[in-house]
């Protein structure tokens, strides 16, 4: 139920392939193995990169998680998710 | 005894050492060539340590544990995210003795070092190895981090005492190394969040100016909150260089290179401190 929570999840995604790929497996049955709330749960699960923002997440953490799930290859379409 | 000859400012953003961003020829061009201008005075400086402070990018470190400051007293290999950046890795060679010299001086200074006798550097050390340093294959670095990264950062103030202590640490320490200081990473930069892309570059030559001026209280009476909402959450890097300018004795500075890059995400500044005779 806190930002720490939704950082922890973040980080073994962004830092342990094996965690990467049980989150794309089935983004809803990892994230609810982390102590997130609901609308903590949803941003996680359809990777709501502002939504995870807006709630504390490091804008940095975000977007390297947003990089290694979608690819390094989406990073300008996450420029134009940030600057909309 | 050991002395420090000189110091450099630089970015380390990730698209450094491949290029192939979107930026100009010419901005990739720039940004080599000061490289370069960087690799030839360490030569000439007949420098033998570097001592590079950067800051680990939620890397190393994450939620478990987050070190305000650390020193890298052992191995250095390069992370395996940097490795993608087009650099190879392999062991790079630590002056430990000094590193470990560094650490306990601090202790006795009343800094609360945190150490790593192993780690994998992360860009912010990697970029300047690989792009200054390792061209002179003699030399040995020191890895320092700072948490500029990662709320609540490190206070400037401390990143000043800090710089301040490893002055002191390396006048007393008992080698005849010649080392030289890195401040790494700024400066206007937003990464991650709303505005990423922007540069700031009045900002930037503010900055640059300081530096130029020598002026660390300035720069430390920066507030992060007017540094965030002037320059993005990547300008708080500057803290690494407030640690490098305070390193040094008395010194002059000239600018190598400035060149704000949208497509680097990053306005990119280049300075070399000069210690005054």
């Amino acid at each position: 139920m806190s930002v720490n929570a939704l950082e922890k999840a973040l980080w073994q995604i962004y830092q342990r392939p094996s965690e990467a790929e049980r989150y794309n497996a089935d983004p809803a049955a990892f994230a609810r193995e982390y102590r997130l709330d609901a609308g903590e749960q949803e941003d996680l699960v359809s990777l709501d990169v502002m939504g995870m923002q807006r709630r504390g997440a490091n804008p940095l953490l975000v977007m390297m998680v947003y990089q290694t799930v979608k690819g390094v290859q989406c990073l300008p379409q996450y420029f134009g998710i940030v600057n909309q | 005894m050991a002395e420090i000859v000189g110091g450099f400012m630089m970015p380390h953003v990730p698209s450094i050492p491949t290029g192939g961003y979107g930026e100009s020829p010419e901005q990739k061009a720039l940004s080599d060539s000061a490289f370069e201008t960087i690799a030839r005075r360490l030569a000439e400086l007949e420098a033998d340590t570097i001592i590079i402070v950067g800051d680990d990018h939620y890397e190393n470190f994450g939620p478990h544990c987050i070190p305000s400051c650390l020193i890298v007293t052992g191995d250095i290999d390069l992370s395996a995210h940097a490795q993608t950046l087009g650099m190879q890795g392999g062991p790079i060679p630590n002056n430990e003795a000094l590193a470990k010299h560094i650490l306990e001086t601090g202790y006795r200074e009343g800094i609360d070092w945190a150490f790593a006798k192993s780690l994998d550097v992360d860009h912010s050390v990697g970029i300047p190895y690989h792009m200054a340093v390792k061209r002179n294959p003699q030399m040995n670095i020191v890895p320092i981090y700072l948490n500029c990264v990662v709320e609540p950062f490190i206070p400037s103030r401390r990143a000043c005492e800090l710089g301040r202590s490893i002055g002191r640490a390396v006048a007393s320490f008992s080698g005849n190394e010649r080392v030289v200081v890195f401040g790494t990473g700024g400066i206007s930069h937003w990464v991650g969040g709303p505005g990423m892309g922007h540069v700031n570059e009045e900002f930037d030559r503010r900055v640059l100016a300081m530096v130029e001026q020598g002026d660390i209280d300035g720069l430390v009476a920066l507030e992060d909150d007017k540094v965030l909402a002037e320059a993005g959450n990547g300008a708080l890097e500057i803290k690494n260089w407030i640690c490098a300018l305070a390193a040094l004795p008395r010194s002059t500075a000239e600018l190598i290179a400035y060149e704000p890059i949208p497509h680097w995400v990053t306005g990119c500044g280049f300075v070399e401190l000069k210690v005054a005779a």
